[in-house]
């Protein structure tokens, strides 16, 4: 950044006029608040009034909308006149094609499309079934088109209903308002109209359906809903806007202002304080001031909520991961990102000096620090606990989270994962760095106490004091963080910054070496982050291992006991007052009803409720994840014991222990008398949809311990030693509990004991766990260990995740050296480089999606293959059970069909034409779950068409799965459609991509990694000629011409080496020819000058003495007088002539100079201080302030800078301007003085540098001669550009590896 | 001079050091945080029932006294900033909110967003169990959202974890 005279940057000012403008900004956005806030409440019932008014018309808006769309939906239909021809001719094409039209007709936002005859029979439908009629709705309305709130079950629609074809037909157009399930996961979607209009219009609605739906109280009002043509049909209670809630409304909408606002001053206030010219004066000052500064923004946003009050969503979601740092800082990923940020700058700021050391390759240096001792001490006692710190920190990203760092089934990760693996990467790099610094400290400090010790033996010595301290930490830490692994991972770093440091490589390549450090960097930070993050995903398997281990010891949960009481008492409170043996069945069960208004179906539990009249008779039943055998077993045990008195018993279902809950009451009416009986069962089981299908909770957020797609685990349950129970398909009941371990689980007292077990090429990881309450009850745990495949996977995951960041990151700092009109520059190595490991990843990306395509499709054919043999079985069983089709009206019933599922292990559904008569899970459709009416395709293909097989995808929630029909014949005649479902389709394509990627991908993407290496590799050695081509110019442009470079190949590179050499040699030649013929036209020049400069003294000498000896001729009386003058003229001009013998002494024989460390910006900075007060001239400096300190002679380069300085003053006699900056570039350091004087003529340019040029009348003319002098003295260079009317640039460069300095 | 502005610069390198000691004290405080231990409760005389207290067993004091914190601490709030209270994992069912399990460490984030805008006005534990493995207590929570006075069931267990009893399941339904 360019200061100006006065020292300050551009960015200063535009940062502190932003900062005190937005200030007051802040204040007044503050004020407004407090106005707005006093407003609302002196207007508050106007503002209500309006508030009201605006919701009325908005919740009126919203089923308008609705209405409108209805109507449109009709519209298409009745211009259709080939679809009512259809219906009309009859026959099964004609009909099936009337299907086909209304499908297309439907849009997707209308739950069914039903087309009725005058009757209101329905003929043709699309989409979900409603009513089973609309007779009775047609009798009691006499006009053409008309809206009604029809309810099915828990769904409630918006029917719309349109005469077409003079009254023949009639269009039913359904739009769903409620979907009124109590619970909600992925097979179940809720929906509601109250609940999105609360959303849109912030406040609290409920619909009145029905009359049962009655006015809420005082603090709601209602809004009569209308249909086009006027008529009222429902009412919308909603709650009153609130004073208090519109003040917070209030209060949070300025919030966010405010938030931004503070966000904004804090980043000025921040650039302002930094780039303060007093402030930027100190050394250790500034960095302190720097990083307060960065922590100081960082608390202030997380206090004022910025920018999660802006972004929200996942990003802030503390489900994802939460963890208690100082302040809240990392409460979400979104607050962990900006955190990880702020700690990489801090580190970078503390480290700037030493990582500028290392890039520009300064050798060690001996410390200058007071008490070195202590600094050691301090570096080799610190960084094993940032080690620590690190490794809690990385543990935290683990244990803290939710999130699923190695799922199988994707090769890339999610972006919430991503985004932690970002933080992880750059926490990791944070480590390393400080690692480096800490070795180049230590090192320094250790090498003033051993003078003349090599570096090797320095290196050794710091490397073991860093394994010293580790030692000693290791002592006192009882939880070690990170593995071992990471402390060598950590030496390598160390070893490889000194090896980096001390390689020779040119001095303007500091690029070179500090990609080389960056490289080696992030190889370690990968294998560090992979290794921590490995053992931390593993030891939270163990934990949660554990905690499983404990839910099993445990005897009865409490709050699924309570769960089950809570229904009871739900349930009493429900049916208190009504006989169970009047309740009738309907469209819902009562059972269901009830149930649904439980903690059972609340919380998803499998489940069941039963009702029984004051007989003993069950009048309604609801069950869901229940089988008819645990059903059985649960009722019969349930009514063994007293009233209200808990069930718990445990069974093996599947290889999974589970424990079932039940308990049994009387329901009694306010006199007392008992009018039935409730019983409520419940699995704490994982349980399918389906039969077949892989288990799962209904409750979606409860979690197996360990993924079972990756490791498979089996429980073993001992008692005194003895197996009891087992899930592992090769464990027998009687088996012995190992003699070892009874020996160790006596001898020692901890609950939990982990051992391994191999056995073959397999291994485990097995936990025993004992009760407590119980010592000889013993739960094992047998856990199978991840093979190599899946470390390899996971390795590759996050190998790939690093690479992603790689490229962003590169995208990001390309596009931002773009903005700043700089070219990106990634050399001809990087440019191979990126293109070799492009070229390898290429087929990943292909592999990886055709693999998942391929999965896909294989295993739609296996689903199709097994649905097909499932749908013949099932067929085949219920044929052979029908002897007529009387049979088949009573005997397929829901019995019929659970005996036949659970004896085939397929769920299956019978449709009599177009409803269900029976299914092996009736629960589903008696809670609305599944519609009830065979869909429209299915039913043309198996009613109308009779095809022997048909199947589609289905929905149920979120899930999509396909279903097989097939028509049940008998003897030829049509009796109805058996339909299979299959649902475990996602779950297998996951287990089948799991493996996939672990054997397949996870290999390929191995071969990938050390293909990319290998191009890293290939591609340094197919440049490195290049390379070494592009430091020989540059050195042959500094004037070194006794390089020649080695041809480490015959081919076409070969040859341009030898040309490039042959080169060499013939510019040597000319160059020495060139040096003597300037020599000796110097030697001339000087002598020519020399001569007459001497004889410009000369002259008056002579002419005084030939005067004189003319007076004593002529005997004149003044003859005194004469000979002083005459003396005088001869001792002036003798001094003039020693004046110019010493000028050219001087020019040839310098003094010598006293090299020491000085820093050029502050000689520079004293140089302009002479110039300061000339008038009319204004000076502009831009110093890079990280230059370290250069070895010179003080005396001798301010003398260069005051000399061109000079020159250019006194170029400018109207006045100017002049420029200087100091810059770091390719290890020297560049200074750059730049005026905007006449500029200096072509013709004379050459010889400025010249001894005794000057255009000037006074001075010797050798002023920037000696200046070249010292420069090149210093291995430097000096360059000048000039142009006449534009000014004269002269560039000084000189290296900071000058000999003097080691 | 130069040598004051040395000796100047090198304490400031001296402060400098002081200030990575702090920042590394306040990483460790992260891993502290990671690995705690959760400090020994005090037995509180008053906590939960006004029951006589040396008639109960040590389990029944333990727990009672945690019940005491846990209603204490649902009151004011103050419960969500006790990591110390809840165990490793901890299984959370908020109603039409979050559920399953968490770290301690996580719990108190996702319950501090539960809570957020919610000023609870009274909460006491009317059913409790103090004996068995899972000593658990119910309890009625209403607070004041918006304006609007509201209340939710609170039911929360307790897990022994290296011999000590700790929150394991808080579910608010």
């Amino acid at each position: 950044m360019f200061t100006t005279s006065s020292g300050l940057t551009p960015a200063y000012r535009p940062a502190l006029w932003g900062f005190f403008i937005s200030l007051p900004l802040l204040g007044l956005l503050q004020l407004l608040q407090v106005w707005k806030q006093r407003s609302l409440v002196d207007t508050w019932p106007d503002r209500e009034r309006e508030e009201v008014a605006v919701l009325t018309s908005e919740i009126q808006a919203s089923f308008s909308l609705r209405a409108a769309k209805a109507i449109e939906q009709a519209g298409i239909v009745s211009t259709n006149g080939f679809l009512f021809e259809s219906i009309r001719e009859g026959g099964s094409e004609n009909v099936a094609s009337a299907f086909a039209q209304l499908e297309e007709a439907r849009n997707e936002n209308i739950a069914s499309l039903e087309i009725t005859d005058a009757q209101g029979t329905i003929l043709v439908w699309s989409g979900r079934g409603s009513l089973p009629s609309y007779k009775s709705l047609l009798q009691n309305e006499a006009s053409d088109s008309f809206f009604v709130i029809t309810s099915v079950g828990l769904h409630r629609y918006l029917t719309f209903i349109q005469a077409m074809q003079d009254r023949q037909f009639y269009v039913v157009v359904n739009q769903t308002l409620e979907m009124n399930y109590p619970i909600s996961n992925r097979f179940i979607s809720r929906f509601s109209l109250s609940e999105e209009l609360s959303q849109v219009v912030g406040r609290e609605v409920r619909i009145a359906f029905d009359s049962s739906d009655v006015h809420p109280g005082e603090g709601w009002g209602t809004v009569p809903i209308r249909t086009p043509d006027g008529k009222t049909l429902t009412s919308v209670h909603f709650r009153f806007p609130h004073l208090e809630e519109a003040v917070l409304e209030v209060q949070y909408a300025f919030g966010v202002w405010k938030a931004g606002l503070i966000a904004v001053i804090s980043v000025l206030g921040f650039i302002a304080l930094i780039q303060f010219p007093r402030l930027r004066g100190l050394r250790y000052g500034h960095t302190a001031l720097v990083i307060v500064a960065i922590w100081g923004i960082r608390i202030l946003w997380r206090y004022v909520e910025f920018p999660s009050v802006l972004l929200g969503g996942w990003l802030f979601d503390p489900t994802l991961f939460a963890s208690p740092f100082l302040f809240d800082l990392t409460s979400s990923v979104g607050e962990l990102t900006l955190s990880v940020v702020c700690l990489f700058m801090t580190v970078a700021v503390l480290a700037r000096r030493t990582i500028v050391r290392l890039v520009t390759g300064n050798q060690e240096r001996p410390s200058t620090a007071p008490l070195p001792v202590a600094g050691i001490v301090f570096w080799i006692l610190v960084l094993p606990i940032i080690v620590r710190s690190f490794g809690a920190a990385v543990r935290g990203f683990v244990f803290d989270s939710t999130l699923y760092y190695q799922d199988p089934a994707s090769l890339l990760p999610s972006v919430p994962v991503l985004l932690m693996i970002g933080n992880l990467f750059f926490l990791t790099m944070a480590l390393v760095g400080i690692t480096m610094v800490a070795f180049v400290q230590v090192k320094e400090t250790v090498s003033r106490f051993t003078a003349g010790w090599s570096s090797r033996s320095l290196h050794l010595i710091t490397t073991g004091l860093f394994v010293a301290g580790y030692l000693t930490f290791s002592a006192v830490d009882r939880e070690p963080q990170v593995p071992v692994s990471v402390l060598v991972l950590l030496l390598v770093v160390g070893t490889s910054t000194d090896i980096i440091r001390r390689k020779e490589i040119h001095p303007q390549s500091s690029h070179q070496r500090a990609l080389r450090l960056v490289g080696v960097a992030a190889i370690v930070a990968f294998l560090i982050a992979a290794v921590v993050m490995d053992a931390k995903v593993h030891e939270k398997e163990r934990q949660r291992l554990q905690s499983y281990a404990q839910e099993l010891l445990r005897p009865v949960d409490s709050w699924i006991s309570l769960v089950v009481s809570d229904a009871i008492n739900t349930a009493q409170e429900q049916l208190r007052a009504v006989s169970l043996s009047a309740l009738q069945l309907s469209a819902t069960d009562p059972a269901f009803n009830v149930w649904a208004q439980t903690l059972l179906s609340r919380e998803g539990y499998n489940s069941g409720l039963f009702l029984y009249d004051e007989f003993g008779r069950e009048r309604s039943s609801f069950f869901v994840g229940l089988t008819s055998y645990e059903r059985y077993e649960l009722l019969t045990r349930i009514f063994d014991e007293e009233e209200e008195e808990l069930v718990v018993f445990d069974r093996t279902v599947r290889g999974e222990q589970v424990k079932y809950y039940g308990m049994w009451s009387t329901v009694r009416e306010e006199g007392g008398r008992s009018v039935g009986t409730i019983a409520v069962g419940l699995s704490a089981s994982r349980r399918a949809l389906f039969r077949g299908d892989s288990g799962e909770f209904l409750r979606t957020s409860a979690t197996h311990p360990i993924d079972p797609r990756i490791r498979k685990m089996t429980v073993d349950e001992f008692d005194r030693g003895i197996l009891v129970s087992s899930t592992s398909p090769n464990a027998r009941r009687g088996d012995l509990l190992p003699s070892t371990i009874a020996e160790r689980l006596k001898s020692e007292p901890a609950r939990f004991l982990w051992t391994e077990q191999v056995e073959g090429a397999t291994s485990a990881e097995v936990l025993y766990a004992r009760d407590p309450s119980a010592p000889e009850r013993i739960i094992r745990l047998t856990l199978t260990s991840l093979d190599v495949r899946w470390h390899l996977f996971n390795l590759m995951k996050l190998l790939i995740s690093f690479g992603l960041l790689g490229v962003i990151l590169f995208v990001v700092s390309a596009g931002w050296l773009v903005m700043k009109g700089n070219r990106v520059n990634l050399g001809f190595r990087g440019k191979l480089a990126i293109a070799f490991a492009v070229l390898s990843i290429l087929p990943l990306i292909f592999l990886a999606y055709y693999n998942r395509q391929l999965a896909i499709d294989r295993l739609n054919e296996s689903i199709e293959r097994r649905l097909g043999q499932e749908l013949e079985l099932v067929h085949q069983r219920v044929v052979s059970a029908l002897q007529s089709e009387e049979d088949f009206a009573s005997g397929v019933n829901d019995d019929f069909c659970e005996a036949v599922a659970s004896d085939l292990g397929i769920d299956f559904t019978v449709y009599n034409r177009r409803t269900v008569q029976a299914s092996s899970r009736p629960e589903l459709y008696r809670a609305s779950l599944l519609d009830s009416r065979l869909g429209g395709s299915a039913y043309t293909e198996t009613v109308l068409r009779q095809r022997g097989f048909f199947q589609q995808t289905e929905r149920i929630g979120e899930v999509d799965y396909v279903v097989g029909y097939s028509p049940i014949m008998l003897e030829g005649r049509f009796l109805g459609v058996v339909a299979v479902p299959a649902l475990y389709r996602l779950h297998e394509i996951d287990q089948e991509l799991a493996q996939r990627n672990a054997y397949l991908l996870g290999a390929y993407a191995f071969v990938v990694a050390i293909t990319t290496v290998i191009a890293f590799v290939l591609a340094g050695r197919l440049s490195r000629p290049l390379r070494e081509l592009s430091q020989a110019a540059r050195r042959i442009g500094r004037g070194d011409l006794d390089l020649q470079l080695t041809p480490r190949s015959s081919d076409e590179v070969g040859e341009l080496v030898k040309a490039f050499n042959e080169m060499v040699q013939e510019l040597k030649a000319n160059r020495e020819h060139l040096a003597r013929v300037e020599r000796e036209l110097a030697w001339k020049e000087m002598a020519k000058q020399v001569a007459h400069e001497i004889k410009n003294p000369l002259t008056p000498i002579k002419l005084s003495i030939q005067h004189l000896q003319q007076a004593y001729k002529d005997n004149v009386p003044q003859f005194k007088e004469i000979l002083d003058r005459v003396a005088r003229t001869v001792v002036d001009q003798i001094e003039t002539l020693s004046r110019i013998a010493t000028e050219f002494s001087n020019f040839a024989r310098m003094p010598m100079p006293r090299y020491e460390r000085i820093s050029l910006n502050e000689i520079l900075r004293e140089s302009v201080t002479l110039f300061s007060q000339v008038e009319g001239i204004a000076f502009k400096t831009k110093f890079d302030e990280t230059l370290v300190p250069i070895v010179a002679d003080r005396d001798e380069l301010r003398r260069v800078f005051i000399n061109i300085l000079r020159n250019s003053v006194q170029a400018m006699p109207k006045g100017g301007t002049v420029e200087m900056s100091t810059r770091l570039e390719d290890g020297s350091c560049v200074i750059t003085l730049r005026d905007n004087g006449p500029g200096i003529p072509e013709d004379i340019r050459s010889r400025v540098f010249q001894p005794n040029f000057s255009t000037k009348t006074d001075g010797m003319g050798i002023g920037l001669a000696i200046s070249r002098k010292v420069i090149e003295d210093l291995n430097g260079t000096i360059e000048l550009w000039s142009k006449v009317g534009e000014g004269t640039t002269i560039e000084i460069r000189l290296p900071m590896s000058h000999p003097a300095t080691v | 001079m130069r040598l004051i502005f040395s000796r100047f610069s090198d304490t400031l390198g001296t402060a400098m050091r002081i200030v990575l000691i702090i920042f590394c004290i306040l990483i460790v405080q992260d891993s502290v945080a990671q690995s705690r231990v959760p400090q020994q409760r005090k037995f509180k005389k008053d906590s939960l029932v006004g029951e006589e207290v040396t008639s109960l067993s040590r389990q029944q004091r333990d727990v009672r006294a945690l019940f005491g914190q846990i209603q204490h601490g649902l009151l004011n709030l103050s419960l969500l900033s006790s990591p110390s209270l809840f165990a490793n994992q901890v299984s959370v069912s908020i109603r039409g909110g979050e559920t399953g399990y968490y770290s301690a460490n996580q719990v108190l984030s996702v319950l501090q967003e539960y809570f957020a805008g919610k000023k609870p006005f009274s909460f006491e534990f009317s059913r409790f169990e103090d004996e068995g493995s899972t000593p658990y207590a119910t309890g009625r929570l209403t607070y004041i959202a918006k304006g609007n006075r509201e209340s939710v069931q609170v039911y929360v267990s307790l897990v022994q974890q290296e011999g000590k009893w700790l929150l394991g399941q808080v579910n608010i339904y």
